[in-house]
C-alpha cells in the first residue's frame, strides 16, 4: 500500500469524527500555539526595545564621572573642551554634552500647580545623537550657544500643560523657571516645540511627571554658575565598533588629566544584550511548560489511537484477510496519528500567531509587532509530527499484531 | 466429474491436523484431513456446528496455520510460510466471502472492491477499471457509489463477491455466504457462484443448508474434525432456471 493511499484513508478517518479529533488535538494545539505566541512575542519585544533605543539614541555612548570622591578635582570635571578634543578621535561621528539642573520649577495652567522642571543644557549636535522630532520652530543652534541666549525648546506634552495646547503660535512666548532655593524667576523664550520622546510618560503617575526643557548648554552653565557639563554623548560612525570607540574615549580623557579610572562609560548595547538574555530565559521557561502540554497532548493521542485500534478491530481483520501486511496496518495507524498531530500543530501555529498579535496589542503603550520566523514554524511542524510518531507507534504496532481470525470475529 | 486427470489440483491437503491449545483440554478441531480440490471445481463443505468447517476454511484461506500436515496451494507449500508471504497469498490467490459480508462501512462499493488491489499496489486507473468490471459481473454496475448501509443484504454480499474475485484468485472461499440472507437473495448469490464457476472459477462454499449445497457439484462432509464423506452432487440445482 503506498503512502498516498494511506494518507488519503487516514485523512478521511480523522475527519469522520471531527469533535473527537479536535479534542485529541487540543493538547498539541495548546502546546504549539503557546510556544509560537511566546517566541513571536519575544522577538517582537526585542525588536521594540531595539527601536526604542534607536529613538532614544542607540549607538550612543554616555560618559560620566564615575565617582564623586576625594580624588576628583575640578580639573577632572567634563567640559566643552573635552567635546572638541573627542570629536577628533577616529570612529567618532559626533560628540555632544549635556548639563542638567533640577533646581527649578514651572507653573502649569492649573491654578496653584507647580512642577519640577528638568532643564537640559544641550548643544545643536544633540539632535544627531538623540532622536529629536521638531513640531514647530527650531532646535537650539550654534548662535544660541555662542551668545548664551535665553531660548528654550519644550516638548508638546509640556506645551499642553503650560499653555493648554501645542501650536505654532507658542513660538516667541515666554516661559518662566522659579528656583526652589531663591527668589526671582528666569525667563526664557520658546523657539521650538518637539515631540516628547518619553513614550512611557503616559504610564507614570501624573504627579511624578516633570517638564523637560532644552536650553543652550552655555546659558545653563551661566545660570548655574559652573563651567562643566554632566554627560558626554558619543555617536560612533559604526555602531558595531562602539566598544572600541568607548575605550579610546576613556583613554583620551584619562590621558588629558593624567589620571585613571575617573570616568565611566555606559554602552546601551550591553543593556540590550542583557535584556535579550532575560527574554531568552523567559522563552525557555515557557517552552518547558509548552513541552509538558505537548507531552500531555501526545498521551491523549496515544489514548485515542488505542481506543481507535479496539473500535476498528474488525476493520483490521478485514484488511488483513484481503492481503494487508502487518506493515500496512502499522503504517495506516501511524500515519493517522501523525496527521492528527500535524493538523493540531498547524492549528496551533495559526492560533499562536493570532494569540501573539492579540497579546502584543494588549500591552499598553508599547507598539509590539510579534515576529514569527520561518524556523520556529518549521520546528513546530517537525515537533508535532514527531509527537505523532512517538505516541502513535505503540498503538500502531498493537494494531498490526492483531490476529486476523480473532479480529474478524470481534463484534 | 471434476477429478478429470488433465485438470491440475488447486488445493492439496495431506494429513492435516489443527489443535487449539486451551490449557487444561486441547481442542482437536481437524483430524488427519486429506482433501484435494481441482481447478474449476465447485465444492460445498457441510457438517454440524463445531465440526471444524470454519477452522478448515481459515487454514485454506491462509488466515491460520495447521498444527501439523501439509497444505499446498497451486503446488506451493503454504503451511510453513511467514506472515508477509501469507498476506501476499491472501491478496492474490484467495478471495474470501464471509457470512457477515465484512465490508468497510465508510467506503463505497467501488472503494471496497478496490481495496485488495490497493494492497497489491496496482495503479489507480487499473484498480478503477477492474473494480467496475467485478461489480458489473455481480450485477451491481448501477450501485458502485453506494455505501454498504445503502445496500440490501444480498447486494452487500454481491459487493463482497466482487471484492473476492477482483484479483482473479486461484480459489474463492465462502463461509456460510447465505447465512444472513433470505431465500430469494440466497438463490441470487448461488446463481452468481454458479456463473463464476461456469466462467472457470474454483469455489468452496461452507454451508449447513442442503438446499445451498445442492447448488454445488461436490459435497464434503465433516464430523468432529474428520471428513466423513466426499461425494459428487447427483442432480445439481441450477439457480435461475
Ligand atoms: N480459536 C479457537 N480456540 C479454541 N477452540 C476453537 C477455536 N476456534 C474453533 N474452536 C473449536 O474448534 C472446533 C471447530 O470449530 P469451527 O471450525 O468453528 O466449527 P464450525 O465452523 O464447523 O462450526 C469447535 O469445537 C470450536 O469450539
Ligand atoms: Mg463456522
Amino acid at each position: 500500500m503506498n503512502v498516498f493511499e494511506s494518507m488519503k484513508s487516514a485523512v478521511s478517518s480523522v475527519f469522520s469524527n471531527k469533535l473527537r479529533a479536535f479534542l485529541t488535538m487540543l493538547g498539541i494545539i495548546i502546546g504549539i500555539s503557546s510556544v509560537i505566541a511566546i517566541v513571536s512575542l519575544g522577538a517582537g519585544m526585542s525588536n521594540f526595545f531595539e527601536e526604542q533605543w534607536a529613538t532614544m539614541g542607540i549607538g550612543n555612548l554616555e560618559v560620566n564621572l564615575s565617582t564623586w570622591g576625594d580624588t576628583i578635582t575640578d580639573r577632572d570635571l567634563l567640559t566643552l573642551d573635552d567635546v572638541e578634543m573627542l570629536r577628533q578621535l577616529p570612529g567618532v561621528r559626533t560628540v555632544t554634552a549635556t548639563l542638567q539642573s533640577w533646581d527649578f520649577s514651572m507653573r502649569t495652567m492649573e491654578p496653584g500647580e507647580t512642577r519640577q522642571a528638568n532643564i537640559n543644557g544641550v548643544m545643536p549636535d544633540h539632535e544627531q545623537v538623540v532622536n529629536v522630532r521638531m513640531l514647530y520652530g527650531r532646535y537650539i543652534n550654534q548662535v544660541d550657544i555662542d551668545n548664551n541666549m535665553p531660548f528654550a525648546v519644550i516638548t508638546d506634552s509640556t506645551a499642553n500643560r503650560i499653555f493648554g495646547e501645542a501650536h505654532a503660535g507658542l513660538i516667541g512666548q515666554t516661559i518662566e523657571f522659579q528656583s526652589w532655593f531663591a527668589a526671582g524667576v528666569q525667563s526664557f523664550t520658546v523657539v521650538g516645540i518637539m515631540v516628547n520622546p518619553n513614550t512611557w510618560e503616559d504610564m507614570m503617575d501624573p504627579e511624578w511627571i516633570s517638564e523637560n526643557v532644552s536650553v543652550p548648554v552655555t546659558t545653563l552653565q551661566n545660570m548655574m554658575n559652573v563651567r562643566n557639563v554632566n554627560t558626554l554623548h558619543i555617536a560612533a560612525t559604526d555602531p558595531n565598533e562602539m566598544a572600541e570607540v568607548g575605550e579610546n574615549v576613556i583613554f583620551s580623557l584619562d590621558n588629558s588629566r593624567g589620571t585613571a579610572g575617573n570616568y565611566s562609560i555606559f554602552n546601551p548595547m550591553n543593556f540590550l544584550e542583557q535584556m535579550n538574555e532575560q527574554l531568552a530565559a523567559t522563552t525557555l521557561v515557557i517552552s518547558g511548560i509548552a513541552a509538558i502540554s505537548l507531552l500531555v497532548g501526545g498521551i491523549g493521542v496515544m489514548n485515542i489511537m488505542l481506543v481507535s485500534v479496539i473500535e476498528r478491530t474488525r476493520e483490521i481483520g478485514i484488511r488483513k484477510s484481503i492481503g494487508a501486511r502487518n506493515s500496512d496496518i502499522r503504517a495506516q495507524f501511524l500515519i493517522e496519528a501523525v496527521i492528527l498531530t500535524f493538523i493540531g500543530g498547524s492549528i496551533g501555529i495559526v492560533l499562536g500567531i493570532f494569540g501573539g498579535n492579540l497579546i502584543g496589542g494588549l500591552i499598553p503603550d508599547m507598539d509590539i509587532q510579534p515576529a514569527v520566523d520561518i524556523m520556529s514554524v518549521v520546528l513546530a511542524v517537525v515537533v508535532s509530527c514527531a509527537t505523532g510518531i512517538i505516541f502513535g507507534v505503540g498503538p500502531a504496532i498493537k494494531a498490526s499484531r492483531l490476529d486476523p481470525i480473532e479480529a474478524l470475529r470481534y463484534e | 466429474m471434476s477429478q478429470s486427470p488433465e485438470k491440475s489440483s488447486v488445493i492439496m491437503i495431506t494429513e492435516l491436523n489443527k489443535i487449539y491449545m486451551q490449557g487444561s483440554h486441547d481442542v482437536h478441531a481437524l483430524k488427519n484431513v486429506n482433501l484435494e480440490v481441482f481447478e474449476n471445481e465447485f465444492v460445498a463443505i457441510m457438517g454440524q456446528s463445531g465440526s471444524g468447517k470454519s477452522t478448515m476454511m481459515n487454514i485454506l484461506g491462509c488466515l491460520d496455520k495447521p498444527t501439523s500436515g501439509h497444505y499446498a496451494l497451486d503446488g506451493q507449500d503454504v503451511s510453513r510460510m511467514k506472515d508477509n508471504e501469507l498476506a501476499a497469498i491472501r491478496n492474490v490467490k484467495i478471495g474470501f466471502v464471509f457470512q457477515s459480508f465484512n465490508l468497510l462501512p465508510k467506503l463505497t462499493a467501488l472503494e471496497n472492491v478496490e481495496l485488495p488491489m490497493i494492497y497489491s499496489a496496482k495503479p489507480r486507473a487499473m484498480r478503477r477499471k477492474a473494480a467496475m468490471d467485478a461489480l458489473t459481473r455481480v450485477g451491481l454496475a448501477d450501485r458502485v457509489k453506494h455505501r454498504p448501509n445503502e445496500l440490501s443484504g444480498g447486494q452487500r454480499q454481491r459487493v463482497a463477491i466482487a471484492r473476492a474475485l477482483v484479483n482473479s484468485p486461484s480459489i474463492i472461499l465462502a463461509d456460510e455466504p447465505t447465512g444472513n440472507l433470505d431465500s430469494q437473495s440466497s438463490a441470487e448469490i448461488m446463481q452468481i457462484f454458479q456463473n463464476l464457476n461456469a466462467e472457470g472459477a474454483t469455489i468452496i462454499v461452507v454451508t449447513h443448508e442442503p438446499e445451498v449445497a445442492a447448488h454445488t457439484k461436490r459435497v464434503v462432509t465433516f464430523r468432529d474434525g474428520v471428513v466423513v464423506s466426499d461425494k459428487p452432487v447427483e442432480r445439481q440445482i441450477l439457480a435461475g432456471v
